[in-house]
């Protein structure tokens, strides 16, 4: 089917007007969205179908075409794209979400299709996601959790968390922290040049974890029996451990260690903060 | 409150108002239609200026010689190898990554560099070049080097040429974090002024560089996009 379905709804008389459809939807579409401002929040449920509910300027339209594969939403107003709105929207799980925003923050939970945000100038905070999850903003915080796939987060002016994920990650931002908590990934990749960056989770056996900052801490945890060939190098940072540790007599900055068989690669490099090893109960600086 | 003057309203688009006249604006902002429509209005300028047509990239292409030039010589540990296969399926390599930022830049080629480097007052914001050659784990041929500058030269002229066009608000966090980056450079290459031949600070000064281009290309792209 390759008709598309225009849906225009226009204003009633109020300084807000309040858009509310909901159409049918292929539970494996994909929905694209696109909203210069305002907030972006996305839930789940199982119909297949799509509910939008969305507040905007009473000059604007909400513009919605539902092709078979893809969904599109957008706004225009008299004088073009740009006004702001706020969208709540409730789709199947399964669908793929691909979206964008200038000055947005986005919220989305539950969804198990793959996932791609992007924001100027917004906090992005998603809860699921499978295959390929990138989140990509400049002023905004990332917050990820229960996701599984290939990630991919990046931000420059803010922090970034990720929980309770699996598969691979890498992560990047300039000027904030980086969290991987209660992490399962085979290679992982992490760096940041104003901010620590911790990672408590597994490591595999043989998995590729790279993390560098440049002037925050690394707080690795070391499950027990882990074996890992790890890297440590610091220009004027230091080196500290929760165990017994083999390190250079001469007080070289950059050395390398083996746990166990030494089966994944670790490699930590701060150059002027500290490295920490730590146990599963180790306590955090 | 009496309507936002358009003077309070790019301040605020520019997060440069005090904190107290900023939650002013705002709460006007959420009763006053007029004043919402200008400011849609002002954000719909600043969305559609950063979609404009890029201008003229450099008329050759620099990146295939500086590909083709580029040497790689790595210590080859477990270490390096792990961290080549990782690389290898996630980006682009690391004795690749000081002329990726030359290539970066080419592909860049649009208004945020200039905006961030123009404007007199500023900081320097041309990208730093790398080191002479050390014999560590990768090098650049003089050749590539002067590439490099002309690359700078030309991606100066063209940001130089269109930085009122872009977004205030970005172009000030870009150059905040820009000039994070460059303070980390400029420690690096303060370190390997002692230490020339580090494989550490070599690698991480390369990386340093990749990723000030990556902070450049990702505030366009997304600046673009709608």
């Amino acid at each position: 089917m390759t008709t598309a379905l225009i849906t225009s709804l226009l204003a009633v008389v109020t300084m807000v007007q309040q858009t509310d459809t909901t159409f049918p939807v292929q539970p494996n579409a994909r929905l694209r969205l696109s909203n210069p401002g305002g907030s972006v929040v996305v839930r789940t449920w199982d119909q297949n179908s799509v509910r939008i509910v969305a507040e905007h300027s009473r000059r604007s339209v909400i513009r919605v075409r539902n092709d078979p594969n893809t969904i599109v939403i957008d706004e225009r107003t008299e004088r073009g794209p740009g006004s702001i709105v706020e969208y709540e929207i409730t789709i199947p799980s399964t669908l793929d979400l691909q979206l964008g925003g200038n000055y947005s923050d986005f919220d989305v939970q539950g969804v198990t299709g793959q996932i791609s945000i992007q924001s100027l100038d917004g906090n992005i905070k998603v809860s699921g996601g499978r295959e390929r999850i990138k989140l990509h903003s400049v002023q905004g915080a990332i917050d990820l959790s229960d996701a599984q796939g290939k990630i991919e987060v990046e931000t420059v002016n803010d922090r970034i968390t990720v929980s309770r994920s699996s598969g691979e990650l890498t992560a990047e931002t300039v000027n904030g922290r980086i969290m991987l908590l209660d992490v399962d990934f085979s290679n992982a990749e992490a760096s940041t040049f104003n901010g620590s960056i911790t990672h408590n989770g597994a490591i595999h056996e043989n998995g590729s974890y790279f993390f560098a900052t440049h002037m925050g801490s690394i707080n690795f945890t070391v499950p027990e029996g882990t074996n890992a060939t790890i890297s440590v190098a610091t220009g004027k940072g230091n080196f500290r451990a929760d165990f017994e540790v083999e390190r250079p007599e001469n007080g070289k900055k950059r050395f390398q260690f083996t746990l166990g068989s030494g089966g994944a690669l670790v490699e930590l490099e701060s150059f002027a903060g500290r490295i920490s090893l730590r146990r599963p109960d180790g306590e955090e600086e | 409150m009496r309507h936002i003057t358009q003077q309070q309203l790019n301040a605020y688009v520019d997060g440069a108002l005090g904190e107290h006249e900023h939650r002013e604006v705002g709460a006007h902002l959420e009763s006053c239609d007029e004043c919402r429509d200008a400011l849609a209005e002002l954000m719909s300028l600043v969305a559609e200026l950063g979609g404009l047509p890029r201008e003229g990239r450099p008329a050759r292409d620099l990146w295939s010689g500086i590909a083709e030039r580029t040497v790689e010589r790595r210590l080859v540990t477990p270490i390096d190898r792990g961290r080549a296969a990782m690389r290898s399926a996630w980006s682009i390599s690391l004795p690749q990554a000081a002329a990726a930022a030359v290539a970066a830049a080419i592909i860049a080629g649009s208004g945020v560099w200039l905006a961030l480097g123009g404007g007199g007052a500023g900081p320097d914001f041309s990208l730093t070049p790398p080191p002479p050659a050390t014999g560590a784990e990768f090098v650049l041929a003089p050749a590539d080097m002067a590439t490099y500058d002309d690359v700078v030269a030309e991606l100066t002229r063209q940001l130089n040429a269109r930085r009122a066009e872009l977004d205030p608000t970005t172009v000030r966090v870009i150059r905040e974090n820009i000039q994070i980056i460059d303070a980390a450079i400029g420690e690096i290459n303060e370190a390997l002024a002692l230490d020339p031949s580090n494989e550490f600070l070599n690698a991480y000064l390369a990386r340093a560089m990749r990723r000030k281009v990556a902070v450049l290309q990702s505030a366009m792209k997304l600046a673009s996009r709608t």
